[in-house]
């Protein structure tokens, strides 16, 4: 039952999601439609794949405020090279043409976008972790610099992605019906293999196991929401599960599985819970402070990919506050700003649960000058709770 | 002697869900005298304390506490209060803000103003002269940072006193004191307890007990053993009251065979981290050998810490001499480079060093041996689990499971924790630095026996300690460290507290 105890901030979280999502579909059923359910996730994505590399920012104690405007000066490169069709002329010459060069440049795009935010995650990294500049120094400074890179290379108007609908489909498209079912199908499955072979695993390590009936009933849970889901977006008016999603989901649990079986996760929890007996215990601090900030800029370089495709043009505001949603999903899902806390898994719903209340106060009409309020309130309420909550355990 | 008690603790008791921590402990502290409490970690003395200063406000226990022939009603938020009662405390770990003076420290909170702006002249006036009424050596304009554990104790009595308190309670006032300070300390007891104030004394140290108090009371497990005169106990009879168990040796007898010589250290020097101008180890030589225990004493301040934190290449730069093992020379620049050539270091302070105490006792085993888990990428999960557990059960670490945070053991299973994680990685030597502060007496045994069972595998072991006793009743040889010098290594057949002092203070060069 520790294993319930431990995870029974996410359980209260997933709680206060549904309790979310019936409050407003009592109010609005609309608020539960196919649409707007696939709507959701769709708009929630962006901000909770930075939100995946964030976390670990947040649980080294430090912070990044530039992932706003560098995920928006990721999105007007990217739109930039689609929009003065930059790449099409070299690879043409090289003998594609028609929708083969149409994909190749999307994908070139795409490389060259999340490489330019690898970029500016090793360039602040190393400034943070080798010059020691403070982490929320370093990132306001990083903050104002790709906003001025944003308004250069826009040159001040909007740049249209007119050229290419194969890059659009990374934040617009829906994958189609029969493979959502069978991609749910194999994850399915992945999970109950993986469920057996952990059991063995632990049993030939002479570890006590769970219950089986209770395993096989969390993991059935899993296998409901995750076929529901596709159901659901499967009726959906422009039917299927959008791409993004799909590689949200292919995030969250790559990260989530980092964060705790890798090295490069458990330095940086270990880092965060106490600096001293991380470099005491021989940890190089500089080198995974260096790859933190190298991996939330991968995530980053992903999400301003995913923008250009996402609005379909490089806006000279692009990505402007995005930043303080990240930071406000991953503490909203547990993350302490004190370090060594929180969970990949905590920051995705903090996202969905940001997204799920801006929308229901939209399609309940509430004036939108009281939306931001409104969620400014949710945060320290959420915050306030589970500090009470840890003092009543203590 | 009923009527001149300052302080009757009647009755109390306090529970929290599932542990009893206080049942039904009465004790009678009579005003002027110093009464010692001691008792292993978990005995109650810190529930105890904390009631007293309002921690643990009226009203969530049973029971009571008459101050002053009333009883005392402390709320919620009232550790001031407890002062303004005239109940001070000084916690075993230092309150002080390094960057602030220590008038500015002794008066935080409650500086004497006019109008809304600080009365700075007051402020260092009045700080003088309680320092100087309780006869403190310290000067007010002085910034903490600067002074000695010592003197940051006495900015700390200074800061209790200066509401005129008339019952001081000092929590393990001497755990991170040098020999010369603990002195220094008992002079000034003997000060305060001449201007009438009365003292609680807790201390792991026993012999302390037999310097200065005049009254002892033995708490274990929540209950109160007994109350008697000091003169009417012995050690012996302490331990023994303390553990209920005869505890004929406090270290246990190894049966340790030192082999060949396996590390040698040469005229080592190293410079200060923060400061590469300060030299702070200036000249250190000594032979480890294998299956052995090699003390290291020397006051505080002596470089003792810094020499071991230099050897396991996490101090300064080294401006000379050479460290050998096994006959070939090494350089280590980092812990992980230690770790290579088997150096093992349990630091001095398991809180801020040792543990990251909000993660539960694997990972904290694990943390320097991940590599040992770990593929390409993945860690193995179980077999760390496997490992963890393995050493969990053989130092006995008291603990329900292995995924238990660090931070709810007791300080003597969290040293166990610290000290699985450096044997997990399988060294050669393991340098302990004082690996028994602040633990009660059945775990500082379990520990010893623990070193003796190391020793006697062939580990070599270096043990700082702060205590003259656990150096010579553990030790084969013994290290004197004097101002960042080795001076002179003695053999345990011809040490004595006398001569290590005598080494350790340059009475006496080697």
């Amino acid at each position: 039952m520790t294993a319930f105890r431990k995870n029974i901030r996410s359980y209260i979280l997933v709680i206060a999601l549904v309790v979310i999502w019936l409050g407003f579909g009592v109010a609005q059923p609309a608020y539960l439609s196919a649409d707007h359910i696939q709507d959701i996730f769709m708009q929630m994505a962006i901000i909770a794949i930075m939100a995946c590399g964030m976390v670990f920012v947040i649980v080294t104690g430090g912070i990044d405020l530039s992932v706003g405007f560098g995920a928006g000066f990721v999105s007007v490169v990217a739109a930039a090279l689609l929009y003065y069709r930059v790449l099409d002329g070299p690879l043409a010459a090289m003998g594609l043409s028609g929708p083969t060069l149409e994909i190749v440049v999307a994908l070139c795009v795409i490389l060259i976008g999340i490489a330019l935010g690898t970029l500016i995650g090793m360039l602040q990294g190393a400034i943070i972790a080798f010059l020691l500049v403070p982490p929320f120094i370093t990132t306001l400074g990083g903050f104002n610099i790709w906003k001025s890179g944003i308004l250069m290379v826009t040159g001040g108007k909007s740049l249209f992605i007119s050229s290419n609908d194969t890059y659009k489909f990374i934040s617009q498209g829906r994958i189609p019906q029969i493979a959502g079912l069978v991609i749910a199908g194999l994850a399915v499955v992945i999970l109950f293999v993986m469920l057996f072979r952990g059991r063995a695993r632990k049993q030939k390590y002479g570890i006590q196991v769970q219950s089986l009936t209770w395993e096989l009933v969390r993991t059935g849970i899993f296998a409901i929401l995750i076929f529901g889901y596709v159901f659901i977006v499967n009726g959906a008016s422009v039917p299927g599960v959008p791409f993004l999603v799909l590689i949200l989901s292919a995030i969250a649990i790559l990260m989530s599985y980092v964060s705790n079986n890798t090295r490069f996760g458990r330095y940086a929890y270990a880092i965060g819970g106490n600096r001293e007996a991380a470099r005491l215990s021989g940890i190089s601090i500089k080198k995974s402070l260096f790859s933190v900030y190298v991996t939330m800029g991968a995530l980053m370089g992903v999400s301003g990919v995913a923008l250009a495709a996402y609005v379909g043009s490089g806006t000279t505001a692009a990505g402007g506050g995005y930043e303080l949603d990240v930071i406000a999903s991953c503490i909203l899902g547990g993350t302490s700003t004190l370090g060594g806390e929180g969970t990949v898994f905590g920051a995705v719903i903090g996202a969905l649960i940001m997204q799920s209340l801006s929308n229901g106060l939209q399609m309940l009409n509430v004036n939108s000058n009281l939306q931001y309020m409104i969620k400014g309130v949710v945060l320290i309420l959420a915050v306030w709770a589970d500090i009470t909550m840890k003092k009543k355990k203590a | 002697m009923e009527q001149d008690a300052i302080l009757e603790i009647k009755n109390v008791t306090k529970e929290f869900p599932g542990v009893t921590a206080l049942s039904d402990v009465s004790i009678d502290i009579r005003k002027g005298e110093i009464h010692g409490l001691c008792g292993e970690n978990g005995a109650g003395k810190s529930t105890l304390m904390k009631i007293l200063c309002g921690v643990y406000p009226f009203g969530t226990y049973s029971g009571d506490i008459v101050y002053k022939g009333k009883i005392l009603r402390l709320s919620s938020d009232s550790i001031h209060q407890a002062m303004r009662e005239g109940i001070a405390i000084v916690y075993q770990e230092l309150t002080l803000i390094p960057l602030m003076t220590v008038g500015e420290n002794i008066y935080l909170g409650k500086e004497p103003r006019i109008g809304p702006s600080v009365n700075w002249h007051k402020l260092y006036s009045d700080a003088g002269e309680v320092l100087n009424r309780y006869k403190l050596p310290v000067e007010p304009h002085e910034v903490v940072k600067y002074l000695g554990v010592g003197q940051m104790q006495m900015t700390e009595i200074a800061k209790a006193l200066s509401e005129d308190a008339d019952v001081l309670i000092l929590d393990e006032p001497t755990s991170a004191l040098s020999e010369a300070e603990v002195d220094k300390l008992m002079e000034i007891l003997r000060t305060l307890k001449a201007l009438g104030v009365t003292c609680i004394y807790i201390s792991h140290k026993l012999e302390e007990f037999f310097r200065i108090t005049d009254t002892v009371t033995v708490l274990r497990d929540g209950k109160v053993v007994t109350t008697q005169p000091t003169k009417a106990l012995s050690m012996e009879k302490l331990v023994s009251l303390m553990v209920g168990r005869e505890m004929k040796e406090r270290f246990p007898k190894g049966n340790r065979k030192p082999g060949e010589v396996f590390m040698r250290v040469k005229g080592l020097r190293a410079t200060d981290p923060e400061d590469p101008a300060r030299e702070v180890i200036k000249g250190v030589d000594f032979e480890l050998r294998k299956g052995e225990i090699l003390g290291i004493a020397g006051l505080m301040g002596s470089g003792r810490t810094e020499l071991v934190t230099t050897i396991f290449g996490e101090y300064g730069l080294l401006t000379g001499g050479t460290i050998e093992l096994d006959g070939k020379q090494i350089t280590i620049k980092s812990a992980r480079e230690a770790m290579r050539h088997g150096i093992s270091l349990v630091p001095e302070d398991r809180k801020r060093q040792g543990l990251v105490l909000i993660q539960t006792i694997l990972k904290n085993i694990s943390l320097p041996n991940l590599d040992k888990f770990s593929g390409f990428m993945r860690i193995n999960g179980h077999a760390e689990i496997a490992e963890a557990e393995k050493f969990s059960k053989s130092l006995s670490i008291k603990t329900p499971s292995v995924h238990v945070a660090a931070e709810s053991l007791s300080g003597g299973n969290q040293q166990k924790v610290v000290i699985s994680k450096w044997l997990m990685s399988e060294p050669k030597i393991l340098i302990l630095d004082d690996p028994t502060r602040g633990i009660d007496v059945g775990a500082k045994f379990e520990i010893y026996k623990l070193m003796n069972q190391l020793a006697e595998s062939g580990y070599a072991i270096i043990m700082i300690s702060s205590e003259l006793e656990e150096v010579l009743g553990m030790s084969d040889r013994v290290m004197v460290m004097w101002e960042g010098r080795s001076n002179g290594t003695l053999g345990i057949a011809e040490a004595t507290q006398e001569k290590i002092m005598a080494r350790a203070t340059g009475v006496e060069i080697a």
